[in-house]
């Protein structure tokens, strides 16, 4: 099945007739973390997303809006050095980022609406040796791409928690990113481009 | 990624005529190509930019090289194209690496592409944080003045319609990065060229 015909065969059991004829684009949604000082924490994307605006998150509610929707394929995570005080993140572009510190596991759950459509996913490992589909960078992000796409239909719920297992301890200036990106909607009710 | 068998590229053939019918253009005889369009701009003290308009003005040089390849934010009747990759890059016109995207705070910048009134792509970030990007990474050497994706859906611009890119960042350049910073944005992917007789 293609991407384009369960992001259809979902909204339309939901009701949402006129998805076929929204704007098919390339989505990726993001959210930031401050990192927490202990070894093992559990952190919630998404939810409350309204109060870290960008560069911290570029979406502004954990809902997509009427016409919007996205067929997840795949997660990314990575780390950097924030500057300034959480959830302040402001510095020239040209400032460099400090060295990141890679994460050495990852638990990710994903719910939407009242169900958890990824139980237990753990993608770190499987992004730094490259296994599957899946990329890593020197710069602590990491990336896989599910086997099945996971539609998220307009108005609902969605909000991940990912659970970091690390060796050394973050700092409070490190900034945690958890991406969800592929293939989606957006409204715009005359024509397809 | 590999280029597809021409049988699976009938798909952005058939999006792009359907697209043009529907806004009264067809477009069945012209001349399909390769086409790929670029605009640059000096990076200055804001935090926003937008790409493909006033090119009127861009037609000179920077880095040793045209601003633009376009006149104009439309194609021509009879011309248009399906945008399957996103480029985005910074230059520097002396400095080597004065603002490279890769570890900077630049990285986390986001892409908007508008056709018409419509808002076509949506706060796409590009970098995320070190140059590495996810999607159908074109450059997974992560590299640290380029960023290139190849988009999941196809996304015609057709004749006549004006267009634009808009590049979000996170904050603007400091005095050091606007001595020759430059942002290039380029869009590729198959076109249409005006041909009303043959079709090569």
């Amino acid at each position: 099945m293609q991407v384009a015909q369960q992001i259809i065969g979902v909204n339309r059991r939901l009701g949402n007739t006129a998805v076929p004829n929204m704007q098919g684009t390339t989505r990726s949604i993001f959210d930031t973390a401050q990192a927490a000082t202990t070894l093992d924490t559990t952190y919630t994307f998404f939810t409350g997303v309204s109060s870290r605006s960008y560069p911290n998150a570029n979406i502004t509610n954990n809902r997509f809006e009427v016409g919007e929707s996205l067929a997840i394929q795949g997660f990314q995570l990575f780390t950097y050095t924030g500057v300034g005080t959480w959830p302040a993140n402001t510095t020239a572009v040209d400032a460099a980022l400090a060295a990141p510190v890679q994460p050495a596991s990852a638990l990710l759950n994903l719910f939407i609406g009242n169900q958890r459509v990824i139980k237990d996913l753990e993608f770190i490992n499987i992004g730094v040796h490259g296994l599957g589909q899946s990329m890593a960078t020197t710069q602590a992000g990491v990336g896989i791409f599910l086997e099945t796409p996971i539609v998220i239909p307009p108005q609902i719920e969605f909000y991940a928690t990912v659970r970091l297992g690390i060796a050394t301890a973050l700092t409070a200036q490190e900034r945690i990113v958890f991406t969800m990106f592929g293939t989606g909607t957006l409204l715009n009710t005359k024509e397809s481009f | 990624m590999q280029n597809l068998p021409f049988a699976a590229q009938q798909d952005q053939v058939n999006k792009f005529l359907t697209a043009n019918r529907a806004l009264g253009a067809n477009m069945d005889q012209m001349q399909g190509t390769t086409r790929i369009v670029y605009d640059t701009q000096d990076m200055t003290g804001v935090s926003s930019y937008s790409f493909f308009s006033n090119l009127g003005a861009k037609q000179t040089n920077i880095a040793n090289s045209p601003a633009t390849n376009l006149t104009d934010n439309r194609f021509d009747p009879g011309e248009g194209m399906v945008v399957k990759e996103l480029y985005v890059y910074n230059m520097e016109t002396t400095t080597a690496n004065i603002c490279p995207i890769a570890n900077r705070f630049i990285s986390l910048a986001t892409v908007d592409i508008l056709i018409g009134n419509n808002r076509v792509v949506k706060s796409l970030p590009l970098f995320t944080g070190s140059g590495f990007t996810i999607i159908n990474n074109l450059n997974p050497t992560n590299s640290a003045n380029y960023s290139a994706v190849r988009l999941l859906t196809n996304i015609v611009i057709p004749p006549q319609i004006q267009f634009f890119v808009n590049i979000t960042l996170p904050a603007a350049p400091s005095a050091a990065a606007t001595k020759d910073a430059i942002l290039r944005v380029a869009l590729k992917g198959y076109g249409k060229l005006f041909n009303p007789r043959n079709n090569y």
